[in-house]
């Protein structure tokens, strides 16, 4: 899992992924959108009448990014305990590249998408809630543990208080 | 805010100091209380439990960061005007320069201790107001390097003065 361990959320792990391309021995035309990859949406602008929306995608690229991360990496252990099956690994290193253009599509979008989350000027406790949601990912849990655990539970916190502000359902 | 992101909020500080202490040849005498200390600390009752305490860790922070930057203050000069390395422990000490760097040296040391030992102590949830989850995103941002988590760093920032403004309405009596 070492080699093949996906790079987490982050800017700097795009690195990691483009010399894995070039390991997959793939080219530059693996970095287009493969065939049968889920359309991708990118997230309404500041338009869009729900402005916790940009916070919620962005999550849900992560956990889009996640996913192909660990199946990158089940793949790349499955091809390596195929050394004799020649046709299987040319298959599974396929699959790799496709799976190294996704991601690299989604890290992309990803990039974009962070750099115009807004980062302050929320007008509701929904707004800094869902911006806390996307700080917690975005720090890592080893480097900053009370930090981390101190969005978590300003994140909870707030839920709760907005619980107890609106008024009760008929 | 840029400049304390790498200056001080971390316990990853503390080494840092304790090299700069054996370089100047600080003794255990030095940890004894010093006179004259300013920026008397707030108290944790006087502004309600968990808010006062998030507040008095960012205090201490602060002024761990300003002491810091007073002791490399003292020491560069000390450097450039009595070749402050080449003095015995005898001459340094003989040195009133030399006794403020011990001095801030001894501060340091316990300010240091004193925030790392609330930081433990800080609630991480359990907020039961808009004022105290904004003390405790304060708390949050100074343990941030902003260069480490830059978008990271600025959100914690926008929704701690968003709070606070949110915050403004509630205040307003009927």
């Amino acid at each position: 899992m070492g080699s093949g361990r996906p790079p987490v959320a982050h800017p700097a792990r795009l690195a990691a992924v483009s010399r894995r391309t070039l390991l997959a021995g793939a080219s530059a035309a693996a970095a287009a959108r493969p065939v049968g990859a889920a359309p991708l949406q990118l997230p309404a602008g500041s338009s869009s009448p729900d402005p916790t929306k940009p916070y919620r995608a962005l999550l849900h690229l992560d956990a889009r990014i996640s996913r192909l991360r660990r199946r990158w990496a089940r793949l790349e252990a499955y091809i390596e305990d195929q050394p004799s099956q020649p046709g299987r690994m040319l298959a599974g290193a396929q699959e790799l590249r496709d799976i190294d253009g996704m991601l690299e599509l989604l890290l992309e979008q990803r990039a974009v998408l962070l750099e115009a989350l807004p980062k302050q000027g929320a007008t509701s406790l929904e707004e800094v809630i869902a911006r806390l949601a996307v700080a917690e990912q975005l720090i890592w849990t080893d480097d900053h543990l009370q930090a981390q655990a101190m969005i978590a539970g300003s994140r909870r916190d707030l839920t709760a208080l907005l619980g107890e502000r609106r008024p009760p359902a008929r | 805010m840029g400049s304390r992101q790498s200056a001080a909020g971390e316990r990853a500080r503390l080494p840092a100091l304790s090299r700069r202490a054996v370089l100047v040849g600080t003794s255990a005498a030095a940890t004894a209380p010093q006179a004259g200390e300013a920026h008397p600390l707030p108290s944790v009752t006087a502004s309600g439990t968990a808010t006062g305490l998030y507040r008095r860790w960012v205090h201490l922070d602060r002024q761990i960061e300003r002491l810091l930057l007073r002791w490399g203050d003292i020491e560069g000069w000390l450097f450039e005007t009595h070749d402050w390395h080449r003095l015995s422990e005898a001459e340094q000490a003989a040195l009133p320069a030399g006794q403020a760097l011990r001095d801030v040296d001894a501060q340091l040391k316990r300010l240091c201790a004193e925030r790392d030992g609330l930081l433990d102590k800080l609630p991480r949830s359990g907020a039961d107001m808009l004022e105290a989850v904004a003390a405790r995103l304060a708390v949050v941002e100074r343990l941030l390097y902003r260069d480490d988590h830059p978008e990271a760093y600025d959100m914690i920032l926008g929704s701690r003065r968003d709070l606070t403004t949110l915050m403004a309405p509630s205040r307003e009596g009927p």
